[in-house]
Formats: C-alpha cells, sequence, structure tokens
C-alpha cells in the first residue's frame, strides 16, 4: 500500500539549516553540559527540541537536565520521548528506571532496570551497570527494611550521607 | 550492607545517590509504621537474580565494592549506543556530531550566522506571534477558513452572509455581517426562538443554554470582542482574546492564520506559542554569546601567536 502521509517538515529545515550546523548546536550544548553549565546546555536543548523534535539525543540530555534538577515529571517526558525514538536506549531508560526509583514506582523502575541489564549482555554499558548497582541496592534497602524496619532504612541513608560528608 | 570502606570515591557516591533515590521511593510510598512501600518493592525487585549484580561489581557475600566496572549517572549522559546506531544508521546530525572534522568545515566559527539565520528567518516566516484576537483579525481583514470555504462573507458593512442568502439569517436592517447582533435587525435565530431580540446588555439562548457566558458589555456575539468569555474559551477551544494569542481554531487548522505581521498560508502548521518563541530567544542569546565566546578565544590564540 502506498504511504499517502506527508512527511511534515522539521523546523531545522524550514529555516535552511543544515545536518552540521545542526550537530554543530548540539556540540555546543553538549559542551556545556559536560563544562557543568547546566543552564546554557538546557537552553540549547530545549531549542533544539524545537527544532528538530525527532532527535533522540536531544531529548535523553534534556531528561537528564530535568532529572538534575528534580523536574521527575519533566524528567520522565523526556527519557520516554527518547526510548520511544529509540527503543535500545540504554542510558534513558536506565535514568528513567531511576527517576521511577525515586518516585516509587517500584514496577516501572524494575521493567526499565530489567530491560536495560538485558540489553547489555556483556555487562560493559555504563548506564546499564548504574541499573545492576541500582538494583543491588534496592534489593538490599529491602532486606533491610522488611529485617529492621522502614526507620533502619532512613537511619542507613543519613549514615551514608554523612559518611559521604567526612570525606 | 553495601560497605563503603574500599572502592573508589567515584563509585562510593553512585552508591550514596543510588540508596538516596531508593529511600526517597520508599519514603513516598511508607507511611510511619507501614510496610507498604517495601512490600511493593520487594514484589518488583525479588525476579532479578542476585548474581547478576554481585558477579558485576564484585560485590560477593560480603557486599564489598571492589569491582572496577564503569558506572554512568545522569550527570554523565553519553548515549555512545545510540551514538553507535545513529553512525551506522548514517543519521546525518548524530554522525557529524561524532566527526572529528566538525567545526574545520567553520561550522563552529559560523555560529553566529546560524543564531542570526534562525533570529531572521524565524521573523520572516512569522514565527514571532503577532497581535490580535480572532475578532480583531476579522475586523483588520483577516480571513478565516469559514469565508474561504463560502460560509462567511469578508465582514464588512452592509455586507451580507450565506447564513443569511440560505435563510438561516434574515439582511440587517442597518449594518452588516455579524454585526447583526449588535445592531437592531432580527435573525431567524430570534424568531425560532434561539435568541432574543439583540439588545444592550441583552441575553440569548446560548447564553441561557450555558454556550456562552454573558457578555459583560455589550451584547451577543460581541462578548468575544469585549472582554466577556465564551464557554469556548472556557473549554480550551479558544484562548482568550490577547495580544498575541493564537487560537484552536488556528491551531486545527480552521482558521487561518493573521495575514499581517504573521504566519502567511504557506507556512501554516508553524504557530508557535510564546512560550516557544520564548524559548527559541533563549537558545538564540545562549548561542550568540557563546560564538562571542569561541571568537574572543581565537582572537586570544591568534595575539598570542603573534606575540611568540
Amino acid at each position: 500500500m502506498k504511504d499517502t502521509k506527508k512527511k511534515e517538515m522539521k523546523l531545522v529545515e524550514r529555516l535552511g539549516m543544515n545536518s552540521r550546523q545542526e550537530a554543530a548546536l548540539l556540540q555546543i550544548g553538549f559542551r556545556f553540559y559536560q563544562q557543568g553549565r547546566f543552564g546554557d546546555a538546557k537552553n540549547i536543548f530545549e531549542g533544539l527540541a524545537l527544532l528538530d523534535g525527532n532527535n533522540a539525543y536531544v531529548h535523553g540530555i534534556l531528561g537528564s537536565l530535568y532529572q538534575r534538577e528534580g523536574k521527575d515529571e519533566a524528567a520522565v517526558s523526556s527519557y520516554s520521548a527518547a526510548i520511544q525514538l529509540f527503543d535500545k536506549d540504554i542510558d534513558s531508560r536506565s535514568n528513567r528506571g531511576e527517576v521511577f526509583l525515586k518516585l516509587g514506582k517500584f514496577q516501572e523502575a524494575a521493567e526499565d532496570f530489567a530491560t536495560t541489564i538485558r540489553l547489555d549482555p556483556a555487562r560493559k554499558n555504563p548506564a546499564a551497570n548504574r541499573s545492576r548497582l541500582l538494583v543491588a541496592i534496592t534489593q538490599d534497602a529491602i532486606k533491610l527494611g522488611k529485617e529492621k524496619g522502614f526507620e533502619a532504612v532512613q537511619q542507613e541513608r543519613n549514615r551514608l550521607r554523612q559518611s559521604q560528608g567526612r570525606r | 550492607m553495601i560497605s563503603l570502606n574500599s572502592g573508589s570515591t567515584y563509585l562510593q557516591n553512585q552508591i550514596i545517590s543510588g540508596f538516596d533515590s531508593v529511600a526517597q521511593g520508599l519514603t513516598a510510598t511508607t507511611s510511619a509504621g507501614s510496610s507498604t512501600g517495601i512490600q511493593a518493592a520487594m514484589d518488583s525487585f525479588s525476579s532479578f537474580e542476585a548474581s547478576e549484580m554481585t558477579e558485576l561489581s564484585g560485590l560477593g557475600s560480603q557486599q564489598q565494592i571492589s569491582g572496577a566496572a564503569e558506572f554512568s549517572s545522569p550527570t554523565t549522559y553519553m548515549n555512545n549506543q545510540l551514538f553507535d546506531s545513529a553512525i551506522r544508521a548514517d543519521d546525518p546530525v548524530l554522525s557529524a556530531f561524532k566527526d572529528p572534522q566538525l567545526g574545520a568545515g567553520g561550522e563552529l566559527s559560523s555560529i553566529s550566522e546560524i543564531v542570526s539565520k534562525i533570529a531572521s528567518q524565524a521573523e520572516q516566516q512569522g514565527i514571532i506571534i503577532v497581535s490580535g484576537s480572532p475578532t480583531e483579525l476579522l475586523q483588520q481583514g483577516g480571513s478565516t477558513r469559514l469565508e474561504q470555504a463560502g460560509l462567511m462573507t469578508p465582514p464588512q458593512y452592509g455586507g451580507t452572509t450565506d447564513l443569511e442568502q440560505v435563510g438561516l439569517m434574515t439582511p440587517p436592517q442597518y449594518g452588516g455581517g455579524f454585526d447583526v447582533l449588535a445592531q437592531q435587525g432580527s435573525t431567524r435565530l430570534q424568531q425560532v426562538g434561539l435568541m432574543t431580540p439583540p439588545q444592550i446588555g441583552g441575553s440569548t439562548e446560548l447564553e441561557l443554554t450555558g454556550l456562552m457566558t454573558p457578555p459583560q458589555y455589550g451584547g451577543g456575539f460581541d462578548a468575544i470582542a469585549q472582554q466577556g468569555s465564551t464557554r469556548l474559551e472556557q473549554a480550551g477551544l479558544m484562548t482568550p482574546p490577547q495580544i498575541g494569542g493564537s487560537t484552536k481554531l488556528e491551531q486545527a487548522g480552521l482558521m487561518t492564520p493573521p495575514q499581517y505581521g504573521g504566519i502567511d498560508g504557506s507556512q501554516e502548521g508553524i504557530v508557535f506559542s510564546s512560550q516557544h518563541a520564548a524559548t527559541l530567544t533563549s537558545m538564540s542569546k545562549t548561542v550568540r554569546s557563546a560564538a562571542n565566546l569561541f571568537q574572543d578565544v581565537n582572537a586570544s590564540m591568534l595575539s598570542r601567536r603573534i606575540m611568540a
């Protein structure tokens, strides 16, 4: 059957920008991100998301920026957009799983972690390894909570934070 | 418990931030004295095999962190597999991003050009939102799809509408178009009892049936041009008339964007909200400042070379 659906022109194309120019914008945004200039990075990537909404990387990195800011819903939304565009996106899935974990959406978190682990059988992908670590930590916390109660989990959290402060 | 006594600081930070996320999740789902959250977490995480994690990081039975595995965090977002896949699929943008020659072709040094291109072309193509409410646009020469489809003559004094022509509305006794409501004419709608005779401060059956709020001053459909609001607005079908507003009708393609300062028919589909316009402006400013910095660095390097 002939596909009669008209391909929608991206704004970046309407503006006459070529792929290398778009890539240059992407690179500037990423440089800001690497340098910890997250506000500047967000300006660039939010603009890029408008110019080219079909770029999975842009949505993934925006998710990461929102996650840093504690904007959990926006982070989940951006990660989901990235995953929709590239379903083997381990980074976005691992990060989204961690946001779900933080929100107490354990089932969704477990599903994201399980997928990232399955996508990385060689255990070499850093994001999948983060998922593995989070699963291990969660299982530890569950064990502690089951044996000694929820308060013990909070105490352990405080202990870890204090030990971090001493270093 | 996982021990922090061994392993790198980097890894220890990973554990601490991870435990923090878990603890927050349990707090969000567990009220004091209840084990609801813990039980929910247990149900979801019981299917993972212990070996999956322990082998990875050398946790072993003592859960000692000593492995050398590399971990990511949301702050080190790289997504290499996405790039690998994009390059394999010949995605032009992501492939160019990884191209070590990017910049050699002048892309980075021409960033100011890119920015001005965004700014100027955005303006040319009407991305900047223009002033005018739907009613004002009609009064100022805008046209609607309804007009184009022959359902409404352009608003003007003495005009008639197809509604009149097909007998749904009597010709206005003076004045034209929809102004009939505000003038002294009567309509078939009135005659069949759907609308009370127009009068200052009058009300319509539409108001009576709750489809339109009473105009705050003026009457009938003038409500849109005045300060009143309509149920359409309230139901989210139309944004309140305001400078720079756009309507859902425009967005749904039922009304052409304003003909002055706005987007003409050839560019329909890129109607931007003011928020989107602000996003692009922010990006432009950031890029411009980056470009200036880039030029400064280049100039500085050049001058150092000259001095040497």
